[in-house]
């Protein structure tokens, strides 16, 4: 038992030391609870839905953010050696499934409007009783859940506002504001159950012409001869300035496989090599993020929505640390620990 | 057991019609259809209770709303033409252009929560959904009665189940073109539609090619086919670069694939009921199924209408032709025979509300 030879000699050792101290050995094996909090910031002030932030991006913008929320998942404590341990999370039923979880920031209030009450700013969970030094977690939702049923999918994943339901997948990050140039968020005039307006107010924003029919009038009563819809010049309003990430460019790998290979992943990994989830916590800046893009202006659709072809997004996807068409992925500029 | 209950559905089809496929989890079912016919039509699916699927699938007009684009619930314009909704069943993959959209189920959840553009606006709002349902009078009782074995009765997959069925049901093979072609009916069409049968099925049109089958598309799948078929082509209307482009909102499937050879490229849509389904094409940019033929396919496509070069990534088959006046009519009289007046007024596919 002793006779160690060269080759697994700290393999043996280890096992020696084991039999050898039996209380250590459960001792190292006993797992402990851990969290690791998340706190969203403006620059230097902190995210709340209602508030406005001055400038932002290159066009030294004034936001106002309505809606906050993101994915992550895959989270994982680094030792001395960068080995990495899973973190096993809470399976709570709300923010949590699986090895992924809802980062939710909004609180429904003000021009939040389409989002709900809950936050969330902490990932759950338990990870054996070591010492760690680091921290990594993947942006975005494991290809394996991104492309399941969303109708029947279980919380986190059946939330309605993170559906990309025309892109097949999930949106890993929804961030939805208002900006000096795209002033108005589109206003839904939602009502209750017991249909009392929530929502009434519809001012029109900056519009951009497009062609459309000339009929303007309530589709169920509309007695307009299809003949008669002719084309004409009708204006369609650029609703803030959204930016949605996830999956792009994905297609099934033969035509009877509903499985998705994406071209365009857009799954970000986030590593800190100092981390003490004791003292610090994991700062998403959506001033950062934005800094090297003009939120007053857009190329193609509103915002950036992770298409390669739509420009608004090359300096947003530089700095979640995702490539972009021929620019590589440079190292994140989003987050950081505080 | 998902088998036996699909043979236990009824399909209102002749016989002469493939058994149509239908997911495995979610079988065909009487209750479901009706149920999701009541969806079909309630305003409450959407934010400001002033819309439903209905809104923009017109069951006249061959379930389509015969607009250019559609309107939201916000009113504002959407990008595409609304697609007529007939015999979806037999179709492998939906909408103009997304290859990835193969199911209904998760297809109607694009128009309920979809923001870019807003549809029916019910993003974020699916309590406020199961709230408005659950405190109906006859909803409650009525999902469970359909979905008896459901934990919770009103739920995102129990709706959109229940709306699949419903579109699945959608079933239109009883026009004079079918009567004449399928139903010993031989005078079912005039002679007119006749001569054009010949130019739609002839060489030198070459509708057919993607148009053809008994479905007139050339994405199809039934019970005997197997594996499905999927068309998605480049028709030439727009060229507006010199080297193919389309406009930027509207690319086609290239917006999904990001190939870049996929530029331009939508769905061939179903031609059956297409009288009664313009404005055409994925923007409704033509108006008239005339233009249709004689400033699109006839001269390589609608660019060079609009002034610009045939498009180099048109398909190879959309190469012109010339075609007389009268061709033109004859033409229009077969496409014409395609609509299904007892479809357009089954009271089956009818709002509920008026045909209780």
């Amino acid at each position: 038992m002793l006779s160690i030879s060269k080759s697994n000699s700290r393999a043996s050792l280890l096992m020696a030391m084991a039999m050898l101290s039996p209380l250590t050995a459960v001792a190292i094996t006993k797992e402990k609870n851990i969290s690791v909090n998340f706190e969203a910031v403006v620059a230097d002030q902190p995210f709340a839905c209602g508030q406005s932030y001055q400038g932002i991006g290159l066009s030294k913008s004034r936001i106002t953010p309505a809606d906050f929320r993101m994915y992550v998942s895959d989270i994982e404590l680094l030792d001395d050696k960068g080995n990495a341990t899973p973190i096993k999370l809470k399976q709570e039923g709300v923010w949590q499934y699986q090895n992924t979880a809802l980062l939710d920031f909004e609180n429904g209030s003000g021009p939040c409007v389409n989002g709900n009450s809950g936050l969330n700013t902490a990932v759950v969970g338990t990870v054996p009783n070591k010492h760690y030094k680091g921290l990594r977690f993947i942006l975005g939702v494991p290809a394996k859940l991104n492309h399941g049923d969303a109708t029947t999918a279980p919380a986190p994943l059946n939330v309605t506002s993170m559906f990309w339901a025309w892109r097949a997948g999930y949106k890993f990050l929804r961030l939805e504001m208002a900006t000096s140039g795209f002033p108005e968020l589109p206003k839904l005039k939602v009502k209750s159950a017991d249909g009392k307006p929530v929502e009434t107010e519809e001012k029109d924003g900056p519009e951009t012409v497009i062609a459309d029919a000339d009929s303007k009038s309530s589709v169920l009563t509309d007695k307009n001869d299809a003949d008669k819809a002719k084309m004409g010049k009708k204006k369609r309003k650029i609703a803030g300035f959204p930016v949605h990430l996830g999956s792009a460019n994905c297609v099934s790998p033969s035509k009877t496989t509903p499985a998705l290979s994406c071209a365009n992943p857009n799954r970000v990994t986030v590593s800190f090599d100092d981390f003490n989830s004791d003292k610090n916590s994991i700062v998403v800046d959506i001033a950062s993020l934005l800094k090297d893009t003009n939120v007053d202006y857009t190329f193609t659709n509103a915002g950036c929505m992770s298409d390669t072809k739509d420009a608004d997004c090359k300096g947003i996807m530089s700095n979640f640390g995702s490539p972009f068409n021929d620019q590589p992925a440079y190292p994140q500029d989003f987050m950081r620990v505080k | 057991m998902g088998a036996v209950q699909v043979q236990a559905y009824h399909w209102q089809k002749p016989d002469w019609v493939p058994v149509p496929v239908v997911p495995n989890d979610n079988p065909m079912t009487a209750d479901k259809v009706e149920l999701g016919r009541q969806l079909f039509y309630d305003l409450r699916l959407s934010a400001n209770n002033k819309m439903a699927c209905a809104s923009c699938h017109i069951q006249e007009k061959g379930f389509t709303d015969g607009k250019a684009l559609s309107l939201g619930v916000n009113d504002e314009l959407g990008v595409r033409n609304a697609m007529s909704l007939v015999n979806l069943v037999y179709l492998p993959v939906l909408t103009w252009a997304n290859p990835n959209q193969k199911q209904l189920e998760a297809q109607l959840l694009v128009p309920l929560f979809g923001t870019d553009p807003i549809e029916l606006g019910l993003e974020g709002q699916e309590a406020l959904l199961f709230q408005r349902l659950q405190a109906d009078a006859h909803y409650p009782a009525l999902f469970k009665k359909t979905f008896p074995t459901e934990k919770v009765a009103i739920s995102m997959s129990t709706i959109s189940k229940a709306i699949a069925s419903f579109e699945r049901s959608l079933l239109s093979f009883n026009s004079p073109y079918d009567q004449y072609k399928y139903g010993g009916k031989p005078q079912a069409i005039s002679a007119a539609a006749k001569r054009g049968e010949d130019l739609f099925f002839g060489d030198e049109l070459e509708c057919s090619h993607c148009h053809g089958g008994f479905n007139f598309t050339d994405s199809v799948q039934h019970k005997r086919l197997a594996y499905p078929e999927i068309g998605f082509h480049n028709t030439g209307l727009y060229n507006l670069d010199g080297k193919g482009a389309y406009p930027a909102d509207n690319a086609g499937i290239r917006a999904i694939t990001g190939d870049v050879a996929d530029e331009g490229k939508f769905r061939s849509p179903t031609l059956r009921n297409i009288a009664v389904t313009g404005p055409y094409m994925h923007d409704g940019s033509i108006s008239s199924l005339r233009d249709v033929i004689v400033k699109h396919y006839a001269v390589k496509g609608k660019a060079v209408s609009d002034g610009q070069a045939p498009s180099p990534l048109r398909d190879p088959l959309i190469d012109g032709f010339k075609i007389t006046d009268a061709e033109v009519d004859d033409l229009l009289a077969f496409l014409e025979s395609l609509t299904d007046q007892s479809f357009l007024t089954n009271p089956r596919h009818a709002d509920p509300a008026k045909y209780d």
